[in-house]
């Protein structure tokens, strides 16, 4: 059994290099005026973040700097680049989306579009 | 009546080994094989390299400015410790909470001596770099071969 196992991992097909993604963790939160989304980051600069909104879609890719140089005597962690989808709930003002990158942590302000914002109503003595 | 019994140990061991397969496959499911380091899954994630006349450490801290983080050279034994604060910014109700608060503390044995006079620290997007230099009798050395 243990022969056919080793015999069938022989005759897989490898894939050719991938690239490696890591979910960064993430946390989400909202108030009347927009979501706030915070993401770490660490080893991504500015010109390394990509974002993709596409319709609902959120796409967030953040790529390292170079690692020291030297050979490494211990390895917790690689080059890999950091990759999340999230699907956004409708009424994101794509226009006003802002981001920016400090200390490896991103900070994401998706606005609430006009129509979600809560309105204060008067309310009248009769 | 052995054979037997050991058919069934073979069976097992078999299964055994599906078992760590799939443990692996869960395991490694962010984390490719060479990233698994000696010192398991901690925080914060660290890389150690020799590039010759120093050692570098690199740990990963995001979220962490310089003063939160403190570094103490005891020997040839370097510790990292500190506390990474996460508070919900306020006025905000919270949907998904994935960064957590952590205090933190790790020690690692350094495998040559340095020297303590000269080691630097910096901290640039989320990650430490803590370059320490080897002691005099730690530094490459270069020998000639001579020929006879």
């Amino acid at each position: 059994m243990n022969n056919e196992l080793n015999k069938r991992e022989q005759r897989a097909v490898e894939t050719v290099e991938q690239e490696r993604w890591l979910a960064p963790p993430v946390d989400v939160y909202e108030n009347e005026q927009e979501w706030l989304l915070l993401a770490d980051l660490p080893g991504v600069q500015q010109d390394g973040l990509r974002l993709h909104l596409d319709r609902s879609e959120l796409l967030i890719e953040g790529r390292r700097a170079a690692p020291a140089s030297g050979a490494p005597l211990a390895r917790e962690f690689g080059g890999a680049s950091f990759r999340r989808v999230f699907q956004l709930p409708s009424g994101v003002d794509a226009e006003k989306v802002a981001a920016e990158v400090k200390c490896g942590v991103l900070t994401l302000h998706l606005p609430k579009t006009e129509a979600l914002r809560p309105r204060r109503v008067a309310v009248k003595a009769g | 009546m052995w054979t037997r019994w050991s058919e069934l140990d073979r069976t097992f061991s078999a299964l055994e080994d599906y078992r760590r397969r799939m443990d692996r496959l869960f395991d490694d499911y962010n984390r490719p094989i060479e990233e698994r380091g000696f010192y398991g899954g901690d925080w914060p994630a660290l890389n150690l390299y020799d590039s010759g006349g120093s050692l570098v450490l690199q740990a990963e801290v995001p979220g962490l400015p310089e003063d939160a983080i403190e570094l103490t050279l005891n020997q040839d034994v370097l510790t990292l410790s500190g506390k990474r604060q996460v508070a919900p910014p306020a006025g905000y109700s919270v949907h998904r909470r994935e960064r957590g608060s952590i205090e933190f503390s790790r020690s690692l044995a350094l495998p040559c001596k340095i020297n303590p006079e000269k080691v630097a620290a910096t901290v640039k997007d989320g990650v430490l770099t803590v370059t320490l230099e080897k002691a005099a009798e730690a530094q490459p050395r270069h020998i000639k071969v001579k020929g006879s």
